[in-house]
């Protein structure tokens, strides 16, 4: 296996305290920093990503291959020169919406979209429809992301949405739902959303689509 | 249709349509004012009776019924979690986010004298002056579910880099909920109740909403050991689990002294009640998602699906809990009849 694959594979294993030493014997090979990331780390997430949405891992498995990347780009981080610095490809505001605590659905999708080089601010639970807003505005997002878990929800996912519309982001910032609670009806359809996403994977394509960025 | 025999179907209402529709809180009061809560339950039987008799909810004339409840909220309280409660929400206990050393400090806590296990004895003495008994249990969660509350996710990382940690973990965990059912049990003789309405109440329950977000081999590791160890402890033992059980039914078939099993919406019901055996008691859950937007028509199918999923008929039942405000009374109504004419045990 090449030093590259090793990078790869121990993302995709979780090798958390391997990987500085595989990301360390690359580059003293003559690595590029930035296609170890973009090329095997982002690539083994992809492969993460499709695992977990075959139900072949769970959640654990996303975390601790998600944080081995993490520690693998702290590596990296240094290396790259100033005015060279990892490209985003879009920022995303993600919260929980009112009256909802359920966050590890909502953890995992900004996991695997940091991993995918969007940078994602998360905002937490029971977000008010106001602090979306304030949030979005704030932090220039591109994209924001709203979780719902339970029924309870749905009025405030809908009143979220009409608050954005309501204000000067509207049509200015992307709006993606997702959540055991949510359907694509509800959300796209009945509230306006421009978005909705069944799961991680679905969240990342669903965004880059959105901002017609490449897959 | 009166005295022939159908599988049973539940169904369950969330706070806030009993607040958004009634004005019932289920805030601080709930949990910590028995009288206030035996008062509410007898309206909540009286409205339920009103709007839902026809389709045999409900009672028209409730006795008192002396309850006992702490959502699943009594141990993280008592570990120290905060406790969030509203008004038109079941009670949630804010997780600690202990550091190991932290996790590795705590120690079996003192259930008498440890608040609010302390006021709840208060109100069991209570209620037992009043009515001469007391009804219902403490949901002692689950062993996962409480190692999350205290250690927070990143006990889901720990599961890789430090299993000997998760281990000392689970098993405090494990200890501490057979204290609470062991000084609550002889008291109410009850030990599911607080958990699903569908268990016989005189076994013990555990709630593992949690094991939904781990794979069966992590369970195998992680779980399985401490449920064996509840079911060994505490038999007879069932198990709640919220979401699907796919990914773990075959190894629940190996947990001791298992008599009854609740499945989550997404799972395949005909495959899991083959892995445990006709003799498990099996409740099968139909999504309150579905229940919310759905069409009656969905919700007859559904129905229909999960009884043609539970064979053999008997020893099974069906229920659909979590209803929240804004789900139609026709899908409640629907969904009972259907077992009513469907569901019919020959
Ligand atoms: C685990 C769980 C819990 C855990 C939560 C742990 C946590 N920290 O999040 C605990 C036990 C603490 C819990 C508590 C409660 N829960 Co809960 N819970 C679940 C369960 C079983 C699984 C959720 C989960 O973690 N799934 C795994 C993750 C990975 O999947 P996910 O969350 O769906 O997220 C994925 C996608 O949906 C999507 N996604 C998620 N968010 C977003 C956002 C965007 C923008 C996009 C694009 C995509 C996206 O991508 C994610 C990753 O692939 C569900 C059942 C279910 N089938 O969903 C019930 C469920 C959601 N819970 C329910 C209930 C009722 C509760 C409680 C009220 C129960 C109680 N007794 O206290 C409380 C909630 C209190 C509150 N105010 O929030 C009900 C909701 C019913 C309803 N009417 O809506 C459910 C449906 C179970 C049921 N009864 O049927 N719960």
């Amino acid at each position: 296996m090449s030093d590259l694959e090793a990078i790869k594979q121990a993302v995709i294993k979780g090798k958390r305290k391997d990987i500085a030493g595989l990301v360390q014997v690359a580059i003293d090979a003559g690595a590029d920093p930035q296609e170890i990331i973009n090329g095997y780390m982002i690539e083994a997430m992809k492969e993460v990503g499709a695992r977990f949405e075959a139900k072949k891992i769970f959640v654990p498995e996303m975390m601790i291959a998600a944080r081995t990347m993490q520690s693998g780009v702290d590596v990296i981080k240094p290396l790259i020169a100033a005015g060279d610095e990892i490209k985003k490809i879009g920022t995303v505001v993600m919260g929980t919406v009112f009256g909802d605590l359920h966050d590890i659905g909502k953890n995992l999708v900004v996991l695997l979209l940091e991993s995918s080089g969007f940078e994602v601010i998360n905002i937490g639970e029971n977000v008010t429809s106001e602090d979306f807003v304030e949030k979005a505005r704030e932090l220039k997002a591109d994209v924001v992301g709203m979780s719902s878990l339970l029924t309870t929800g749905d009025p405030h996912l809908k009143s979220t949405i009409e608050a954005f519309k309501k204000s000067d982001l509207n049509g200015k910032v992307k709006l993606v739902c997702g959540g055991a609670a949510v359907t694509k009806k509800f959300a796209v359809d009945e509230c306006g959303a421009d978005g909705y996403a069944t799961d991680a994977v679905d969240a990342v394509r669903v965004m880059k689509q959105l901002l017609e960025i490449a897959a | 249709m009166g005295n022939t025999k159908h599988i049973p179907l539940g169904v369950g209402f969330y706070p806030d349509w009993w607040y958004k529709n009634y004005g019932i809180s289920f805030g601080r009061e709930y949990y910590y004012d028995a009288d206030y809560r035996v008062d509410s339950q007898a309206k909540m039987q009286k409205i339920l009776y009103d709007r839902f008799g026809d389709v045999g909810l409900g009672n028209k004339d409730p006795e008192p019924k002396p309850l006992i409840t702490f959502g699943m909220a009594m141990l993280p309280a008592i570990c120290g979690c905060e406790i969030i409660f509203k008004d038109d929400a079941l009670p949630w206990a804010m997780p600690l986010n202990l550091s190991k050393e932290a996790c590795d400090k705590l120690t079996l806590p003192d259930l008498i004298t440890a608040s609010p296990m302390k006021e709840m004895l208060e109100q069991i003495t209570h209620l037992k002056s009043k009515y001469g008994k007391v009804v219902g249990d403490i949901n002692t969660t689950g062993v996962q579910n409480l190692a999350l509350k205290l250690r927070g996710d990143e006990f889901y990382i720990d599961m890789y880099e430090d299993p000997e940690f998760c281990h000392r973990l689970l098993n405090l965990c494990t200890q501490s909920m057979i204290a609470l059912w062991q000084l609550v049990y002889p008291l109410t003789g009850s030990g599911a109740a607080d958990v699903t309405p569908m268990c016989d109440p005189s076994i013990y329950c555990v709630a593992n909403c949690t094991v939904e977000q781990i794979s069966g081999d992590t369970y195998l590791e992680f779980g399985l050991p401490y449920d064996n160890i509840l079911g060994e402890t505490l038999q007879p033992f069932g198990i709640h689990h919220c979401g699907s059980l796919d990914a773990v039914a075959e190894h629940y078939a190996k947990v001791k002294n298992l008599v009854f099993m609740e499945a989550g919406f997404g799972t395949d019901f005909a495959r899991a009640r083959r892995l445990l055996g006709p003799h498990i008691a099996f409740n099968a859950r139909i999504s309150p998602v579905l229940m919310k937007n759905g069409s009656t028509e969905d919700i007859a199918a559904a129905v229909k699906d999960a009884i043609d999923q539970g064979a053999p008929r008997e020893n099974y039942s069906i229920d659909t809990v979590g209803l929240t405000h804004g789900v139609p009374d026709e899908n409640v109504r629907i969904a009972r009849r259907t077992v009513e004419e469907y569901g019919i045990i020959s």
